[in-house]
Parts: structure tokens; sequence; C-alpha cells
């Protein structure tokens, strides 16, 4: 009796998923093999099926959007890994409860920030009115080159990534028993080696799980690199909302759409298997 | 006299001020529009203002005003625009779509003050839109930032310009900069080709130093000196000419590229609207001779109405009869709207490649 009544708790979730997630993806999977006219907004009614939305997407052009998409968010998702992996540990050992707390406060709020109101500060920070004249002369860039705005874009991106890694890791690093460091340490290993071999490998799970949803969020990122890549530096959601939002080519969005979806899921799906086949060894 | 306080005098003003003001509140329709942000949505505010008889709530374009389409087609037969701000290439495309209401001066008796060439008709021809602006797109640079006085397109690929042009993204302005650059290499509406080539060019360059999608990118970018030179249109240039010294290329003798391109903005009323009759009578008093004049003056636009007067910052598109061939033109939106598609398609393939 209890099984069928679990059941039936969960089909109102199903049938909001189903709604809200499934029954959109169908219609944008439909729209994507329709045939678009230029001048309307998306495809006629009983517009014909075709491929070639998808076919365009082969051009070299496309393949550079979708490659500068991946690139960036993977470099930015593993710096965000770097630099919050330290904060989590910090705060994961924090002893003081009022300290800890408002560190957790502080990450919390930070993601908690309107997106427009940090890429517009990073904008303005890495801008002429900020250091971005001193930064770009650093970098041996000039302020307009294409280096500088993918620059400007992995800052924008660390901004939200940072915060939100550190949360996830928080909690696989405060399960961790601190003894067994104390104890490696206390045989003689030094401070790096311990963590190397101890804390990281016990916490790599929750590394991952932080790549995951960093590298998800990045690779949809939309307004980043709409604001800090000065146009020069397109994210393929921007190309989908070009599509979409500005002329009307719902079918061209549509495919953009799918594929973004599908590459996704392909590299994070290779990822899991990767990681699950390696800690499922004995 | 003992009990009047003045908690008292407070309660009792609060309850005439909101009484007096009932009455007309509840008589005001409500109405929902969109127009562009910045200046425009200022503007609009302004001598909304002055009209009681209708409340309306106000939604923003993001970006170009070809981004209102999606969310009609979206919601039609029920979008939740009363009243639309757009211009000519989104009339264009409104017009094919079938969403527009047929407007008369009979309805809106501003209309008949309007020169006939303003007006947009549907199938069966009638007027679909009520003009507000007559405006103008135009390459000018920042004088005191600019390392080089522009007077030519040639110019634009001066090395000394590098990363100082900002170019306006191709589903922006119609892609007139385009055709600025298409024009001044031979080329028309029907033959951008030479524009692409010289685009190609000027991408390769490295003088664009970005390319923006908004009006807020325009004004932040040359507002800050990241960019000194751009093709833009009035309002925006007004904005930035308030604070910095701007030289305005619409009186360009001898290049056919730099041309101050002509168009208009105004309203149109959508099919669907519950309170048409509410909409045309806020679109009549929008365009009265008073309220036009104000309009076009905060925003240094030129006016629709024939009774108003254009001043400011819209004398730069101000042109006597013997100049306006010269310096003025007036380009076909429907020919460029309807290679919006493939303009945007090219742009991401040949030439942000090449930037």
């Amino acid at each position: 009796m209890s099984a069928p009544r679990g059941r039936g708790l969960l089909l109102p979730a199903i049938a909001v998923v189903v709604v809200l997630l499934v029954a959109p993806l169908i219609l944008v999977g439909d729209e994507s093999v329709r045939l678009f006219e230029p001048g309307h907004v998306g495809s006629a009614r009983d517009a014909p099926l075709t491929l070639d939305n998808y076919r365009e997407l082969f051009r070299p052009a496309y393949a550079r959007y979708f490659a500068d998409t991946f690139r960036l968010s993977l470099i930015a998702s593993l710096a965000a890994l770097v630099l919050a992996y330290p904060i989590a540990y910090k705060v994961a050992r924090e002893h003081r409860p009022r300290v800890r707390r408002a560190w957790i406060a502080f990450l919390v709020v930070m993601l908690f920030l309107s997106i427009l109101i940090r890429v517009y500060a990073v904008s303005l920070a890495v801008g002429p009115a900020g250091f971005g004249s001193a930064l770009a002369a650093l970098l041996g860039l000039s302020l307009n080159s294409r280096g500088y705005a993918e620059i400007s874009i992995l800052l924008g991106l660390l901004h939200c990534l940072i915060p939100m890694a550190a949360i996830v890791l928080l909690a696989p690093l405060q399960a961790l028993n601190p003894r067994l460091v104390e104890a490696a340490q206390a045989l003689g290993a030094p401070m790096w080696k311990a963590h190397a071999t101890i804390t990281l490998p016990l916490s790599a799970r929750g590394l991952l799980a932080a790549f995951m949803l960093c590298f998800t969020f990045s690779i949809s990122a939309f307004v980043i690199p709409m604001v800090l890549g000065k146009g020069r530096v397109l994210f393929v959601s921007n190309l989908i909302y070009s599509r979409f939002g500005e002329i009307g080519n719902y079918p061209g969005g549509a495919a953009l759409s799918i594929t973004l979806l599908a590459l996704s899921l392909i590299v994070v799906y290779a990822l899991d298997r990767a990681a699950g086949s390696r800690w499922r060894k004995p | 006299m003992s009990n009047f306080t003045r908690r008292s005098f407070l309660a009792s003003s609060a309850a005439l001020i909101a009484g007096a003001s009932l009455p007309a509140r509840a008589q005001a329709v409500a109405l929902t529009g969109i127009d562009w942000g910045g200046p425009l949505i200022e503007a609009t505010r302004k001598i909304t203002a002055g009209d009681k008889a209708v409340d309306i709530t106000w939604d923003l374009h993001a970006g170009g005003a070809g981004t209102v389409l999606p969310k009609i087609k979206a919601a039609w037969p029920n979008p939740k625009y009363d009243i639309v701000a757009a211009w000519n290439p989104v009339y264009v495309t409104m017009i094919n779509e079938e969403w527009l209401e047929p407007l008369t001066p009979d309805e809106i008796p501003n209309l008949k003050d309007v020169p006939s060439e303003y007006f947009f008709k549907d199938k069966s021809g009638a007027i679909v839109n009520v003009p507000r602006s007559l405006a103008g797109m135009f390459w000018g640079y920042r004088s005191d930032k600019a390392p080089v006085k522009v007077e030519k397109i040639e110019q634009l690929f001066d090395p000394k310009l590098k990363g100082q042009i900002c170019w306006p993204g191709p589903s922006i302005n119609s892609n007139l900069q385009l055709l600025s650059l298409a024009l001044s290499a031979g080329g028309n509406e029907k033959n951008m080709e030479p524009g692409w080539e010289l685009l190609k060019k000027l991408a390769k360059s490295g003088n664009i130093g970005r390319v923006a999608n908004t009006e807020t990118d325009f004004i932040n970018s040359m507002s800050t000196g990241e960019t000194s030179v751009a093709f833009w249109n009035m309002s925006p240039w007004k904005k930035v000419s308030a604070n910095f010294p701007i030289k305005v290329l619409t009186r360009v003798p001898d290049e056919k590229g730099m041309k101050a391109f002509m168009y208009q903005d105004g309203w149109v009323v959508l099919k669907s609207s519950k309170q048409k009759k509410a909409a045309m009578d806020y679109l009549n008093f929008f365009i009265s001779p008073e309220n036009n004049q104000e309009f076009n003056a905060m925003l240094g636009q030129g006016t629709t109405n024939r009774k108003s007067k254009s001043t400011g910052f819209a004398e730069n598109i101000a042109f006597k009869p013997d100049e306006l061939a010269k310096y003025a033109y007036f380009p076909d939106f429907t020919l460029l709207a309807a290679q919006l598609n493939d303009t945007v398609k090219r742009f991401e393939t040949e030439i942000v490649p090449l930037m």
C-alpha cells in the first residue's frame, strides 16, 4: 500500500516537470526543424520540415562560438574551484561560530546579488573608468582587444562562480574528519602533501559537483558575455537570444538551443562517467 | 477645539486629498505600453503625466524595438500591450503579421497635421502608425577623444583609430551602419556587398573596439572614453553631447556614406487591445502640437506635427530643401527588414571572427 501511495505523491512534481520542462523542450525541438521565412516572427503554422537550421551550424564560425563558450566556461569553472576551495576549507575549519556564520552569510549574500549589478560592477572596474587601463597594460593587451574582452568575461563569471562553488564545497569539507590530516602531519607528512593525499581525494566528489554547477552556469551565461564581451566575444546563448529576441528567427534559435543542450549533456555525462568509473574501483 | 490635534489634522487632510483624487483616478483607463528606455521613456513619462484620462503601465524594449516582436507573437492574440513604440523596420514586420489596428484622422484628429509621407499603411491601405519623431542616424565622434578628425568613411580605417569605433550590432538600427559603408563604396540597399567588403576590412583593422547592442552600451562606451567614434541615432547622441564635445557628421560634403539616415518613430495600436478608444485618445493627446514639440525638444529629435517646431539638437537634421538631397538619406526599410535575418548571420559568421 505504501509504495503506490508514495508514487501518488510524486505525481504533482512529475506533472510540473512535464508541463514546464518537457513540453516546452518538445516545442523547441519541433520549431528547430521548421522552415523560417525572413520578415516574419517564428515559423508559420504549416511551415515545412527542414534540417537547414542544423546544417548551417556546421559552418566553421559556429564551431568557434561553441568552442569559445566551452573553453571560457571550462577555464572559469576550474579557476573558480581553485579560488573557492581554500575559502570553503577556511570556513569549514573555522572554530569561532560567529566568524563562520559571518563567512557563510557573506557567501550567501553574494549569491543573492543581482547578476546585472555584478556585471556592471565588473564592467566599470575593468573598463577605462576603473583600473582597466592599468590591468590591460599589465597583461600586455589593448583595452579594446579581444583578449581583454575574454579576460573581462572570465572575471565576470568568477564573480558569480566563486561564492557558488564555495558553498557547494562547504558540506563535503565539513564532513571531512580533520584528524586525518593531523595524523598524517603527526607522522611526518608536510602540510601540502597531507592535503594533496587526504583532503583533496576525500572531497573529490564535492569538487566534481561544484565543477558541474559552475560549468553548466557558465555555458548558459547570457548577460555576462553580452556586456563584458563587448560584442566581440559571444557565447552561444547570445546567438540564441539574437535569433529569438531580435530577428524573430525561432527555428534558428531553437536549433542552436537544442545543439547547445545536447553538447552540454554529452560533456556532463562524459565527466560523470569518467569520475564514476574511477570511484567505483575498489 | 481641544480635540483638534496635529495628528487629526494630518489624517483629515490626507482623507480629503485621497477623496479628491479618487474620482479622477477612477476615470483613468488602464493601458499597457512599451517604449525604449533611457531618454525616450523619460520624455514619454513626462508627456503622459499631462493626460489624466489614462493610467499607463510601461515596459521597456530590451535593446532594439524588434525584441518586442517575439513577445507579441508568443502571446498573440492576447499580448498585454495596447500601444507599442516602434519605428520603420518594426512597422514592416508588424504589418506583415497583421497585428496593427487601422487608424483614421476621425479617431485621432491630430493625424491631420502629420505629413502623409510619415505614415505606414497596411495591405488595405489604412494608416497604422502615429508618427511622433523625425530622427536620423549618423556618424559622429567625441572631438576631445578621437585621435582623428573623421570626415570620410575611408578615415575609419586609419590605424590611429585602433579600438576607437563603437559599431552597432547587426540587428540594431536596421543595420543602417552597413548601408552607410555600402553607399560610400557605390552600393545601396539592393547591393550591400560593397558594404560587407568594407566592414570586413574594418573588422580586420582592429578599429572596432565595441559592438554595441543597446543605447546604454553606446552611451557608456562613448562616455567612459572606451570608444570615440560611432554611428547611432539622435537621442543617445544628444545624451552624450550633454557632457562631452561631439562632432555630428550630418553635413559632410562629397561623402556618399556619411549621410543623415532619416527615419521616424511613433506609436501603433495593436488589434488585440481591449481599450482601443482610450489608446487612440491618448495618442491624439501625445501628438498634439504642444506635446509633440515638448517631447522632441527633450530628445533633440524633429517634430512630426506640422504645427510644432524642431529646436536644439534637432537642428542637426533640420535640412533646408537644397540640403536634403545632399545630406539626408531616406532608406528603403522594407528591403533592409527583409535582409535582417541574413545580415545577422553574415555578421556572426563573417565579421565577428575577424575582430
